[in-house]
């Protein structure tokens, strides 16, 4: 071993072992992200099958909560404990603890919109964002209960008071999924058809073009 | 085992693991979130009798990839990469941080096949076997790309250090 493998050897060295502990900030903020998406995602073993794959979209909205979420979304106190989500390795994997939780159904008669949290802490950027997220949940919610117009009034709700919002795509993604359901697949192939030119690079796009494929 | 445990004890590593593929700071933490969603979506493909970090390493990697094709969000000039985006400190200026600076740079110079078996063989010292199981590819080629990785990755090393002190290095 010559000299200069000596001294590759050390760069090697000095790059290996542990890797460094992320912020507990930075560790907080990404589960808040993380526990968001898991608490979203389709919960099809405890609820009636949906009529249309909500299970792609609803899984790629969880997903693009997250990727068009990249700004500061600081949850010092989450709005709801977190869920205990069990990690299941096997080839078969059973319904996690979440997704088997039972579910309080979406009261029938349209509801306002979300009241600004009074506990909500952070700035006001993490208030709206919070506020933003009550209505795309919502509307999520009704489309797993294929609650159409209940989650067409989420997302009508979005739109009216975040038209420019942080989750836009998201809640486009979700309008197309909702006009399948309200019976208006020509709406809905229009919808998808705007979301792939305004959102061409979204992970969200497979997901509204399942949608609406033949 | 559960998403929790996992994500706290491997969200340093899977950090780590994304910056040394080259993702941009930016969208470090957005994939790290990508890639413990997709853990939970694809908990039935894992096999436990296996090690789990060569695991998170392969979707790391394909997610980064798949980051790598939109050339608008990554890094687009190599002089735009500094300590920064290494998750280096700028301040680091021991011999550590001096050399930890020097491999990212030289990380830069593999392609990006070469890259991941690098990564996942000379620096988290995971057999080449493990490796190619995680990256999805027959061992030989793990194996051939590999020494051509060091290879690349010797040359840009020593450029560097060659400059850093002044002149080429021979």
């Amino acid at each position: 071993m010559d000299d200069r493998d000596v001294e590759l050897e050390a760069l090697l060295a000095a790059e290996r072992g542990p890797s460094a502990a992320p912020s507990p900030e930075l560790e907080a903020r990404l589960w808040a992200r993380l526990d968001a998406s898991v608490r979203a995602l389709p919960l099809e073993p405890a609820l009636p099958r949906a009529r249309l794959p909500l299970g792609w979209l609803g899984a790629g909205v969880v997903a693009g909560l997250i990727a068009g979420t990249a700004v500061g979304w600081v949850l010092h106190e989450p709005p709801t404990p977190a869920p205990q989500v069990v990690f299941i390795t096997t080839p078969a994997p059973a319904p996690f603890a979440a997704e088997a939780a039972p579910v309080t159904p979406l009261p029938v008669e349209p509801v306002p919109g979300p009241a600004p949290r009074k506990e909500a802490r952070g700035g006001p950027l993490t208030q709206t964002l919070d506020r933003e997220r009550v209505w795309l949940e919502r509307a999520h919610t009704a489309l797993q209960r294929s609650l159409a117009e209940d989650a067409w009034e989420a997302l009508e709700g979005h739109r009216r008071e975040f038209p420019a919002g942080a989750l836009v795509e998201e809640r486009e993604a979700l309008s197309v999924q909702a006009q399948l359901q309200r019976g208006r697949p020509e709406e809905a192939r229009a919808a998808a058809l705007r979301f792939r030119a305004r959102f061409p690079h979204s992970v969200l796009l497979p997901g509204v073009e399942a949608a609406v494929a033949p | 085992m559960q998403l929790e445990q996992v994500y706290r004890e491997h969200l340093g590593f899977v950090l780590q693991s994304l910056r040394r593929l080259g993702v941009s700071p930016g969208r470090v933490e957005d994939l790290a979130h990508d890639v413990f969603l997709t853990v939970h979506r694809k908990r039935g493909d894992f096999d436990p009798a296996r090690p789990l970090r060569p695991w998170l390493f392969g979707i790391a990697n394909a997610l980064a990839s798949n980051e790598r094709q939109r050339a608008h969000v990554f890094r687009e000039e190599p002089g735009e990469r500094d300590a920064i985006d290494q998750g280096l400190s700028p301040e680091d200026h021991s011999e550590q941080g001096a050399a930890r600076r020097v491999v990212a740079k030289a990380l830069d110079a593999l392609d990006a096949d070469k890259r991941a078996i690098f990564i996942l063989h000379e620096l988290d010292q995971v057999p080449v076997s493990t490796a190619a199981d995680s990256l999805g590819v027959a061992v030989d080629t793990a194996w051939s790309r590999l020494r051509a990785a060091r290879k690349q990755f010797n040359e840009a090393a020593l450029g560097l250090l060659g400059s850093a002190e002044g002149g080429p290095r021979g």
